[in-house]
């Protein structure tokens, strides 16, 4: 069946998120494998990674996470975030937080987006852009040292 | 070298100073005489008097003096108003200083021309700035701004090479200045000797061609951007941090907000702040010197690409090559291959900063109402604990030398538990005796609700050093780590993972960490 198709794609981290995503590894490029369809039959875009990336893959690190956080409040309970969501530098509802840049095959993917939109004649969404086999996708966060 | 030649050596280089410095001290007096003799010419040559008119002169004897003066003073006009054509666009000494670059067709005399007639702007001179500047500066940039309120520590000087050992306490403005000053004296070098504010960077910026962006936080990332976007300048920017480091030339070519063929900003690559509480400094994260040296001169190497390339005239700019497409370095020094490029977008449809819809003005920038600081967000200091679950440096010192003031009784070695939480690479550079090292990464990752399910299931599973210190039911722990922000998180994670029984045995953290040691009890222990 169709529907059972898997991808296989490479997900690199770098600037640092290599540590909070891989922990200790020397790598910092992991290969996975995904269904190539969503539950619902489509075919599986960005949106579909970072939920997936965000539920199986983030180290939950804790410096990353409460009191900093000017959101969190431990007296109040609706300021008390549940642990992953507050959780990563990465990604937050689903969304790449700022200050980093998803690289899909050396291009930023808003480039690719925009190429893509001028090619369709259309608007196109950047994390609603479907993943292919063999796509390298890559998380840069950005510096600020000098 | 052995001690004695450094002794000599010293010598030599003390009578080489001073003997430089008797033959300035002659200079300045020669040039302070000529400098009196002109002034007492051009006073000669503008005094009139009633008492002396010229006209009555008997010129039996020779023209009045005032006419001789002002026979000269034409004279040497004309030589001032038309110098002598010169033969050579460049001096002869440039000649020989820049001969390596100018064969170079590259650079080439155009090329060296116009490195001589920019000025640049460098904002920040520290790691990335030391570098870029003293390439510009050796390269024949006519004129360097300078960008920075800090002074010079000791612990800058592994990686920010204009700096120096004798120069510490010094602002880095006016130690940059002597060292670049030595290494080219024909560059203008131009101090702003404060932080860059909002208020402050449009004037600032104003009187410069190009800028690099060398400074270490997100908010004067965003404010240098916007101010080159406005005024319609290339901005070549930076950062480093560890072994990492990443590059990009923005706003290039520098085209006003809306026009679509401009480069891309700051603003369109990265539209929102990155989280505050993720932002780390070279301070806290460590940098080694080198990495941000290399991003500096690639800085220096990409000033000099758009300068060179700069035109003149409109026909000119119609021949002239287009800058490359957007791009962002990315240099890691432990990775395979060390550097890679990432393909940019173009100016984006929607940015604050440079698309027809900007809502970044002049206005807003100068007058203060975008506040960058606001934007980026600000880290509170960490503030998790109680008073009674903190304790100061000085009375934890009678806790391990003196009588214990909670208990009255004598110091024994192992009368508590010290725990250590800064990671074990600074750990093993200085530590208290006694301390055991937990370091906070693994601290942090220890989940509390995984360890409290696990001890219903008798410990099984559980991390070693919850199990470690759950073995000394009664001694007190004490934590402690570089300045007291993990500690006291640390404190905390013990209290979730019922360490303390319950309330029966006290935890706590040392207020202001090791550094505060070091400032009240023990001035040998280590600063770094
Ligand atoms: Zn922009």
């Amino acid at each position: 069946m169709e529907g059972d198709q898997t991808i296989n794609i490479t997900l690199g981290f770098l600037g640092g998120l290599d540590k909070l995503v891989l922990g200790d590894l020397d790598e910092n490029q992991m290969a996975i494998r995904l269904s190539s369809r969503t539950e619902t039959g489509k075919n599986v875009n960005l949106k579909y990674l970072f939920k997936h990336i965000y539920d199986n893959l983030l180290v939950k690190s804790e410096r990353l996470v409460p009191k900093r956080d000017p959101r969190y409040d431990e007296n109040d309970p609706g300021k008390q975030l549940p642990f992953e969501e507050a959780a990563s530098v990465l990604i937050e509802n689903g969304k790449i937080r700022g200050g980093n840049l998803v690289v899909i095959n050396e291009a930023d993917w808003e480039c690719i987006a925009d190429d893509l939109a001028e090619e369709l004649g259309v608007e196109v969404v950047a994390d609603e852009m479907e993943i292919s086999d063999g796509d390298k996708i890559e998380f840069v966060t950005t510096l600020h040292g000098g | 070298m052995a001690p004695t030649s450094i002794i000599e050596s010293l010598r030599q280089q003390i009578a080489s100073c001073e003997a430089q410095l008797r033959d300035l001290r002659s200079q300045l007096a020669e040039a302070e005489h000529s400098q009196k003799e002109q002034r007492e010419q051009d006073r000669l040559r503008h005094a009139t008097g009633p008492s002396s008119d010229p006209l009555g002169h008997d010129m039996t004897y020779g023209i009045h003096d005032d006419f001789r003066s002002e026979v000269f003073a034409v004279l040497s006009q004309v030589e001032d108003e038309r110098p002598p054509p010169r033969r050579w666009p460049l001096d002869r000494h440039e000649y020989r200083r820049y001969g390596r670059q100018l064969i170079m067709p590259e650079i080439g005399l155009q090329g060296q021309l116009r490195l001589k007639n920019a000025s640049v702007l460098i904002v920040g001179v520290g790691g990335l700035g030391c570098p870029a500047a003293a390439y510009l500066a050796g390269a024949g940039v006519g004129t360097l701004g300078l960008v920075d309120g800090d002074t010079v520590e000791e612990s800058n000087l592994h990686r920010q090479i204009l700096h120096s050992t004798g120069r510490v306490g010094m602002t880095k403005v006016d130690s940059a200045r002597v060292a670049l000053n030595s290494l080219n004296p024909n560059v203008r070098l131009v101090p702003h000797s404060s932080r860059l504010a909002p208020e402050t960077a449009i004037s600032t910026f104003q009187q410069y061609d190009l800028v690099l962006d060398c400074t270490d936080t997100p908010a004067s990332r965003y404010l240098i951007s916007d101010t080159c976007v406005l005024l319609g300048k290339t901005l070549v920017s930076a950062s480093a941090l560890r072994t990492d480091g990443q590059l990009m030339v923005l706003n290039n070519p520098p085209r006003p907000p809306g026009d679509t063929s401009g480069g891309p900003c700051y603003r369109c690559v990265f539209p929102k702040p990155p989280p505050p509480e993720s932002v780390v400094s070279c301070g806290d994260g460590g940098i080694l010197g080198p990495v941000v040296g290399v991003m500096g001169v690639l800085q220096a190497l990409e000033a000099i690409k758009v300068l060179t390339r700069a035109t003149q005239s409109p026909a000119e700019s119609l021949s002239a090559p287009p800058p490359d497409p957007p791009s962002l370095l990315i240099f890691s020094a432990y990775s395979n291959p060390m550097f890679r490029s990432i393909r940019l977008r173009a100016r984006k449809p929607k940015c604050a900063a440079c698309s027809a819809q900007a809502s970044v003005t002049s206005e807003a920038v100068s007058s203060g109402s975008l506040d960058y600081v606001q934007f980026c967000g600000a880290t509170n200091p960490v503030d998790a604990l109680s008073p009674s679950e903190r304790i100061s440096v000085e009375n934890y010192a009678k806790v391990r030398l003196d009588v214990n003031p909670f208990t009255g009784m004598e110091p024994s070695k192992d009368s508590h538990i010290l725990v250590d939480t800064r990671e074990k690479v600074q750990y093993d550079l200085c530590s208290l005796e006694g301390s055991v090292n937990i370091p906070f990464s693994i601290v942090s990752g220890t989940s509390a609700a995984r360890a409290r399910w696990s001890d219903n299931s008798q410990t099984s599973g559980e991390q070693d050093w919850v199990s470690e210190l759950r073995r000394h039911p009664d001694k007190p722990i004490f934590v402690v780590c570089r300045l007291g922000n993990d500690s006291q998180l640390t404190v905390k994670k013990m209290k979730e993972l019922g360490l303390d029984n319950g309330g029966q045995r006290w935890i706590g953290d040392l207020k202001g960490g090791l550094r505060a040691w070091r400032d009240v009890i023990d001035k040998d222990f280590p600063e770094y």
